[in-house]
């Protein structure tokens, strides 16, 4: 009687261990859903620097990358009891933000035309000093006059290193749909910026 | 597609374009038949390095970091437990679906036996005699009988025996209690015959 109680407390032990040792995204969502609080602050500090840099580079703007980031853990916290491990958080996390994005985009379009930042004019001085920081600025601005699928898809692909079923996913797209919109993309990308940066991609 | 074997050139074309230069980033199973021809074709090997500058420039572009403060901003905005309403746990909710059935099946449980009754009482109802829609005495007055005779045997109230005269019967043993002599009709049938 008394090894089977010291068994079972063992047991009981190691499973305890076990869930402070597992710390994959899928027990942690478990672990979130039940309100387990700071199971949920590992996921918001392993995901939230991949989630605003991409939803930055949707919107072209940082606060409203916080705001959705903030929105899209709020809902994670939300629908962590219903979790479903079909999809990889980081999967599940993109579409969410996206979509958030994507309402931030329509808001935005219907905003009156002098609330809407004129694109900036990067001006013949810098092109002339090509710093890394100016380039990455005209990169960005390139980025945000592409047209939003291309620029989500080359953002899931290039910047957020998603694989193409996963990004295909994302935006609800076969893959054949998705390297279309990345080739597409691209190939716009280049021109603007060859203009910009002849020296960097001048030649073919 | 055979990994050992190069890929056809227009298809290492398409993967540039779309994925770029960084054999990381193109499909897994394509990555070893890419591999093969880049280190057999020149052709292929200019168009990964026109690809990879247009790579080099887009990485120029940083990613913007989450400020430290953003992780205390969504804890703090965070309730203090899941909603209830929608997210709580799967057994849980199993447990409560559950609960509403049998509670459902209660309430069926309860009002079956009641509908029955009901049913029951509307059958029954349904099927009892209706009363004549004519009483002997309206028949007699709209003409319906010959004789006196028919109304008084038509009445329920009345035993036919003890009012019809005996003619005939003289036999007390065949039931003729007062052979031969008639017996006085009643006040009804007085009544009756006067009212014929």
């Amino acid at each position: 009687m008394r090894q089977c109680l010291t068994r079972l407390a063992r047991g009981a032990g190691d499973e305890r261990d076990g869930q402070l040792l597992d710390d994959s995204d899928e027990t942690l969502v478990r672990r979130t859903g039940t309100g387990d609080r700071e199971a949920f602050r590992r996921l918001v500090e392993r995901h939230l620097g991949r989630v605003v840099a991409f939803a930055a580079r949707v919107l072209g703007s940082r606060a409203g990358a916080e705001d959705v980031a903030q929105e899209s853990f709020l809902r994670l916290w939300t629908h962590a009891a219903a979790w479903q491990p079909t999809a990889r958080l980081g999967t599940w996390l993109h579409r969410v933000a996206l979509n958030l994005c994507l309402d931030h985009l329509g808001r935005a379009r219907n905003l009156p035309l002098d609330d809407v930042a004129e694109p900036r004019d990067p001006g013949p001085s810098l092109l002339a000093r090509a710093q890394a920081r100016e380039i990455g600025a005209h990169v960005n601005a390139a980025l945000q006059e592409l047209p939003t699928q291309q620029r989500v898809a080359i953002t899931l692909c290039h910047y957020q290193g998603l694989r193409n079923a996963e990004a295909a996913e994302v935006l609800d797209i076969s893959v054949e749909a998705l390297e279309s919109l990345l080739a597409r993309g691209r190939r716009t990308l280049r021109a603007r910026l060859r203009d910009l940066l002849p020296d960097l991609l001048g030649e073919e | 597609m055979d990994h050992r074997s190069p890929m056809p050139l227009a298809r290492f074309r398409a993967l540039l374009d779309a994925y770029g230069a960084q054999p990381e980033r193109w499909p897994a199973d394509e990555r070893e038949a890419a591999r093969a021809l880049l280190g057999q074709s020149p052709e292929a090997q200019r168009w990964r390095d026109t690809s990879a500058r247009l790579d080099t420039v887009l990485d120029l572009a940083p990613p913007e970091p989450a400020s430290s403060a953003l992780i205390e901003r969504i804890l703090a905005a965070t309730p203090q437990q899941p909603s209830a309403a929608t997210h709580r746990p799967a057994a849980a909710r199993r447990a409560s679906r559950l609960t509403r059935r049998s509670r459902a099946w209660r309430y069926v449980g309860r009002a079956l036996p009641l509908a029955a009754a009901a049913a029951l009482v509307l059958w029954l109802l349904r099927e009892a005699p209706q009363p004549p829609e004519h009483t002997p005495v309206t028949l007699a007055e709209i003409g319906s009988y010959d004789t006196p005779t028919d109304v008084l045997l038509d009445l329920p109230s009345i035993e036919a025996l003890d009012r019809v005269p005996t003619f005939g019967c003289t036999s007390t043993g065949l039931g003729c209690l007062d052979a031969g002599a008639p017996r006085p009709l009643s006040h009804s049938a007085l009544d009756l015959e006067t009212d014929a």
